[in-house]
């Protein structure tokens, strides 16, 4: 079997009304004709900015929200109209404290969707151990979920989520709150669950995370896919391999522009903190431009300098664009 | 899943969900919140009976106004399901299993109707400690029936309300309606041939307005042959919200996937 999510064309409009006498209805395009196929065992990356639509997508996708048109197929069940069969082999993971039942114990949250999910007994004596002992909640599993903390929400969130033994299992954000070592854990766990044939799709905004576990990363910005390839293709898009990285106080914008045309120079971009501005160079050939550049920064208080590779939080940063 | 695995599936899901939901599982609370209130509204309602007019013998208000009692688990329990559910962010998660959610609907409402039964016996005993409600001549499992049949009634009207909770936000606001519309206009301390026409009809839409006239002949003495038609019509008015409610979910489901309102606040 290949092709296990299909999205074609799909777009999302919210709407929503704003002012309390006078009402005026606003509508949102959240998605603006999203398609992408994820493959089988793939792990998927949804990357982009706040608002982008990545949530909006994953609603659609487990059958959680209508899209107002287009369409889009999981494992050959249409999410809209086969939803109560797709539900079945399918689950979702969002990250956060919410959507457990914190009067519970984490053993009976389990226990309560295994019934919904329709676990027969004897698979689920099995497979909750399993489950808690994969995201190391065993020794607190009879204890109710509000004494829990944040991280261990979101791991009793994560066993939840594979209760079904789900063949296409979608994660939004699901590293959010957790310590690195329980981040670690948990992509080590999405990359056995693909070793075992499982399709993942994913949301971050680590670009680390998603370098080191996606196949394919998908960029979406304001509801429309920007890009969409391998991280390592991502990296070499349209530039060259390395960033020169310069730290300063503050920048004009015409010298900006005057290092965005030197020869050599792929693309250049500005972030800014209340500080401290980050002037990043892409260029192939650092040393050839470094010389140039610093002669132009003369006049500036150069705080840092660093010639690095580039990685892909420069591709996604030149893609959706810094704060400039 | 086997049969038998399923039906212990589907009360077990029902019992979880009661006890996930429910603040009032915390003894303190469960006591203030169904057994001190009830109690002292019993205690109001039928001292005023007593005072209004001017009768030494309460039955009728401590049968009536117990019974109206179960509305804290009918309407308020049931009713504010879907509610709870979006407050802790599982709305979405529910709704997103291949369950049958009616189904899990009235496993839910099972521990609803044994616990509002139980509000309506507590509140029918303190009736006899404080008024001396006379219940000498009721045939106790035809009372029992009764008062059965009447939860029942009140959790359809219960369900039906707690489906539309997939889409409406501010569940308080339907949920204080039903219930201080049940308590107008139910008969228990009214009588419902004293309202004007069109409510009487609306009375005898409600649940519970059939069954506490029931009660109130079985507690006279009348055997099931006098009441068997009241009781019955209450049977069928609880299917028929039930049936509602099952449609209900439906469009509300089919709503809420178009309008995007399972984890609005
Ligand atoms: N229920 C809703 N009603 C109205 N607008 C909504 C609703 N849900 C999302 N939106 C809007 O749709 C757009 C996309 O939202 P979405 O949640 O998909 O973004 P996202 O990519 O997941 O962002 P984030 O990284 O912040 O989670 C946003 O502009 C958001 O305001
Ligand atoms: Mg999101």
């Amino acid at each position: 079997m290949g092709e296990v999510i299909n999205a074609k064309g799909l777009i999302r409009e919210y709407e929503s009304v704003k002012g309390m006498i006078k009402k005026e209805r606003i509508r949102i395009e959240a998605l603006k004709g999203v398609s992408f196929e994820v493959q089988q065992g793939e792990i998927f990356g949804l990357l982009g900015p706040n608002g982008a639509g990545k949530t909006t997508t994953i609603k659609i996708l487990t059958t959680l929200l209508a899209p107002t048109a287009g369409e889009a197929e999981v494992l050959g069940f249409n999410v809209f109209k086969d939803a109560k069969e797709l539900r079945k082999h399918i689950n979702f993971i969002f990250g956060g404290e919410r959507g457990l039942y914190w009067r519970l114990t984490a053993k009976d949250n389990l226990n309560y969707f295994s019934d919904l999910y329709g676990v027969d007994k004897r698979t689920r004596a099995k497979r909750l151990p399993e489950l808690l002992e994969m995201v190391g909640l065993q020794d607190r599993a009879d204890e109710k979920v509000e004494a829990y903390s944040k991280g261990m929400k979101q791991r009793l969130q994560i066993a939840r989520g594979l209760i079904n033994d789900p063949k296409v299992i979608f994660l939004d954000e699901p590293t959010i709150g957790l310590d690195p070592v329980g981040a670690r854990d948990l992509r080590n766990i999405i990359r056995m669950l693909s070793g075992m044939g499982k399709t993942i799709l994913l949301t971050t905004h680590y670009m680390y995370e998603a370098d080191e576990l996606c196949s394919r990363i998908a960029v979406i910005n304001a509801g429309e896919i920007l890009a969409l390839d391998t991280p390592e293709r991502l990296k070499n898009m349209n530039m060259g391999l390395s960033v020169l990285e310069v730290c300063l106080k503050d920048i004009e914008k015409k010298d900006i522009h005057a290092i965005s045309g030197m020869d050599g120079v792929d693309a250049v971009n500005l972030t800014s903190s209340d500080h401290v501005s980050v002037l990043r160079v892409h260029c192939a050939e650092p040393y050839a431009v470094l010389q140039k550049v610093m002669n132009l920064l003369r006049k500036y208080s150069v705080t840092g300098l660093n010639i690095r590779q580039a990685t892909l939080e420069d591709a996604y940063i030149k893609m959706v664009g810094g704060n400039e | 899943m086997n049969k038998l695995e399923s039906i212990g599936s589907f009360f077990r899901q029902g019992i979880f969900s009661y006890k996930a939901l429910f603040g009032w599982l915390d003894p303190k609370v469960y006591i203030l919140t169904k057994i001190v209130s009830p109690i002292f509204q019993l205690i109001f309602f039928c001292s005023l009976a007593r005072f209004a007019y001017g009768k030494a013998d309460v039955t009728q208000w401590v049968i009536g106004n117990s019974i109206l009692m179960c509305y804290l688990n009918t309407v308020f329990g049931l009713g504010g399901i879907m509610a709870e559910e979006r407050n802790f962010g599982t709305l979405k998660l529910i709704i997103a299993t291949p369950y049958n959610k009616f189904v899990s609907f009235i496993g839910r409402s099972l521990m609803h109707i044994t616990d509002g039964i139980s509000t309506v016996l507590i509140c029918i005993a303190a009736g006899i400690i404080v008024f001396g409600a006379d219940f000498s001549k009721v045939n106790v499992a035809l009372f029992a029936a009764d008062i059965l049949i009447a939860v029942f009634a009140a959790s359809g009207l219960g369900m039906l309300i707690g489906c539309c909770g997939l889409v409406i936000r501010d569940m308080n606001l339907l949920m204080n309606t039903a219930a201080t519309t049940l308590l107008a206009l139910c008969g228990t301390n009214f009588p419902v041939e004293r309202l004007p026409l069109f409510l009487q009809k609306i009375s005898y839409c409600l649940p519970l307005t059939r069954s506490i006239q029931a009660a109130w002949m079985i507690a006279e003495g009348n055997r099931f042959g006098a009441v068997s038609q009241l009781m019955l019509q209450e049977a069928l008015l609880g299917i028929l919200y039930m049936l509602a409610g099952y449609c209900t979910l439906a469009i509300m489901e089919y709503l809420s996937r178009k309008k995007a309102t399972l984890d609005i606040f």
